[in-house]
């Protein structure tokens, strides 16, 4: 091959590497920037949570939930206000970066007057009675997942990559999900969730997204089984960041003390 | 104090502060109505059980200190008496930086065993109707001062329980009632039981300290307290008749010391407690209590294993150890106790399923009591469940007659 030719060829390889690189990041790159977008420090929320049956039957579910970064760890802390039943009971949740170190959880019932240490790992159990499980409330990290970037979308001038995510674990509940992520929120707004025989169980429909100061808020949330026809509806009543909640409200030893309001 | 003027008290203090919690602060009400049958499973049929309940239970906060009050009152149709109230608790709560103070009648629970006690010896328990109620609805309140203090994941509690408060036990005609306390001396006599009295007599103490570390909860906890439940001892010698006993019901001091666990790993949780108890009146409580000199040590091994869709299955082991050199002849009825329960959540929480087996190992006789949680709507549940005694042996087969199925209605609001 000639000189000349050798250098064109050079060239073309290095053009489509570059333009590979620049235009479509991986699957991966784009879950670890929405795992690790922008997050408040410190945030109190006020939420309801509406499970509807197949007979459109409501319970309704209000919540105050505190979180709160220690370095990597977030710890929250969940109040149930209501129904009657479940008022005053405390779930108190520390979840560590290091994958190593296993989640720690407990709960606290007012009945019962009793602090009891439960497991951190029961991540594919329903959170509540609710379309959501442990895991998909928890923050996640993108290495537990094999990520594939399967196309990019634009709807009403927004920009949206659509990702599958096939998980690693043997243990997790779903075979994949498909999500579609708005790219300026860095936010799934749509997630569909396939079982272990890979059809359809459940879609999450992020209703109302709003930016409230430097962060993209989901205030609507609704998530469908679509093979129970059961539904849960998340609705942000309130919202605050960067307030000054003290350290020890997250503190086991405290758990049957604190008064938080 | 007596309950007449305890009740006074703390009605005034609640009068005194509502207004405050209306103006300054917070007020939640919150309770149940709830009816309970239970129908004996076998000849002659009868009701064990039929009552209403009401019980309302009330926080006032204000910024600094809030005052917690439950009160109880419940129309039974087959125990005596046939209405009481009762005050479950009634204290005022003063959180500060580094602690809290509870000062009044409350229910403390010590301890990480299902429906077992081991080292949950604050709070005395309803037993009218044996342990066949929820734990948590047959604790009483005892009349203390509290006082926590808290340093990172380190908690240190100190309990003072001025005036003592003893279990309630089945009376002479009651369906539960089986003799136990209705003693009699050699010559006929009934047998009295005298409460302890005085600051020394009837003061309890209680101190604990707890850690809760990574992945493991431990606490360690000493104690100078009172038997809820009295005992048969011997007190003298008749003068009238040299052969004669004299005896008397008394509710023994119990001294020691213990620590508890919690550990995860994995999706199970494996937790443990141990109490030495020097004091504790072995044998039948129809017999008179021996006492081991060198005291008992009493144990609980337990695990709860967390499987996928809300069924949880817990095993528990209970038994006692007394050294060879401090032996006795006669034991305590409640040793080698093996439990097995079951809690599963169906339709996302509708229908709870809540099973416990306890199993004499050396009786050879048993308790199963099955729960059946139905929420027709959050606020209102029929609950149905069956309470079975099976065997010949002391701990459990002696009930065996009271068998029962049983219905409750609750509205909880």
């Amino acid at each position: 091959m000639k000189k000349s030719a050798k250098f064109c060829l050079f060239l073309m390889l290095t053009a489509l590497f570059v333009y590979g690189e620049d235009k479509s990041p991986t699957g991966k790159d784009i879950m670890k920037k929405v795992f690790s977008r922008k997050e408040s420090r410190v945030s109190r929320m006020e939420i309801d949570m509406i499970l509807i049956n197949k007979r459109n039957r409501e319970r309704k579910r209000s919540m105050l939930i505190m979180s709160k970064y220690f370095g990597n760890d977030k710890k929250s802390i969940f109040l149930f206000r209501s129904p009657s039943s479940v008022k005053g009971v405390k779930f108190l949740s520390h979840d560590y970066e290091n994958p190593k170190k296993e989640d720690e959880r407990w709960l606290f019932f007012p009945s019962l007057k009793r602090v009891k240490r439960i497991i951190g790992s029961s991540k594919n159990d329903y959170f509540m009675g609710s379309d959501l499980t442990y895991n998909d409330l928890r923050k996640r990290d993108e290495n537990e997942e094999t990520h594939k970037l399967i196309s990019e979308k634009e709807s009403d001038g927004i920009s949206y990559w659509i990702v599958e995510s096939t998980p690693k674990s043997s243990m997790d509940l779903y075979s994949r999900q498909v999500s579609r992520i708005r790219k300026d929120a860095l936010v799934p707004v749509e997630v569909d969730f396939f079982d272990k025989r890979g059809k359809l169980i459940k879609i999450m429909r992020v209703k109302e997204l709003e930016k409230i100061e430097d962060y993209w808020v989901v205030k609507r949330l609704e998530v469908e089984n679509v093979q129970k026809k059961h539904k849960t509806v998340l609705v942000i009543k309130k919202i605050e960041f960067n307030i000054n909640i003290k350290d020890n409200i997250f503190l086991p030893s405290r758990l049957d003390s604190v008064r938080i309001n | 104090m007596n309950f007449r003027r305890y009740l006074i008290y703390f009605f005034l203090i609640l009068i005194f502060i509502f207004p405050f919690g209306l103006v300054y602060g917070e007020i939640e009400f919150s309770g149940f109505f709830d009816n309970y049958y239970g129908l004996r499973t076998a000849a002659p049929y009868d009701f064990l059980s039929s009552r209403t309940r009401f019980r309302g239970d009330c926080l006032i906060g204000l910024e600094k200190i809030s005052f917690n009050l439950s009160v109880e009152a419940t129309r039974n149709n087959i125990t005596k008496p046939s209405f009481e109230t009762d005050i479950r608790e009634a204290y005022l709560q003063y959180p500060f930086k580094n602690g809290e103070l509870r000062l009044g009648r409350q229910i403390i629970l010590w301890g990480n065993g299902e429906r077992v006690r081991v080292t949950d010896i604050v709070s005395p328990f309803d037993l009218r109707e044996y342990q066949t109620g929820d734990y948590h609805d047959i604790r009483l309140g005892v009349d203390a001062l509290q006082l926590k203090l808290f340093i990172n994941n380190l908690k240190f509690e100190f309990i003072w329980v001025p005036f003592f408060r003893s279990s309630r036990l089945p009376s002479a005609g009651d369906p539960w009632y089986y003799g136990d306390f209705n003693w009699f001396d050699t010559r006929g006599r009934p047998v009295i039981i005298t409460e302890p009295s005085g600051f020394t007599g009837s003061s309890e103490f209680f101190g604990k300290i707890s850690a809760y570390m990574a992945g493991i909860d431990v606490s360690f906890l000493v104690f100078s307290s009172l038997n809820d439940v009295p005992s048969l001892v011997q007190t003298g010698v008749d003068g009238e008749n040299e052969r004669g006993l004299l005896y008397e019901g008394k509710f023994s001091r119990l001294n020691g010391g213990g620590f508890e666990f919690s550990k995860a790993w994995d999706f199970i949780v494996f937790r443990g407690e141990l109490i030495y108890i020097k004091g504790l009146p072995l044998g039948n409580a129809g017999q008179p209590a021996v006492f081991a000199e060198g005291g008992i040590v009493k144990w609980l091994a337990g695990m709860d294993i967390f499987l996928r869709s809300e069924l949880t299955i817990s095993l528990q082991f209970l038994n006692y150890f007394i050294s060879e050199k401090n032996k006795t002849e006669v034991e305590l009825s409640d040793n080698k106790i093996g439990s097995l329960i079951i809690t599963k959540k169906f339709f996302r929480g509708v229908l709870s399923l809540y099973n416990i087996t306890y199993v004499s190992l050396k009786g050879k006789d048993l308790y199963n009591r099955l729960k059946l949680d139905f929420a027709l709507i959050d606020e209102f549940h029929v609950i149905l469940g069956a309470d079975i005694f099976s065997g010949d042996g002391p701990v459990f087969g002696r009930y065996g007659k009271n068998s029962q199925f049983w219905v409750k209605f609750k509205y909880i609001f």
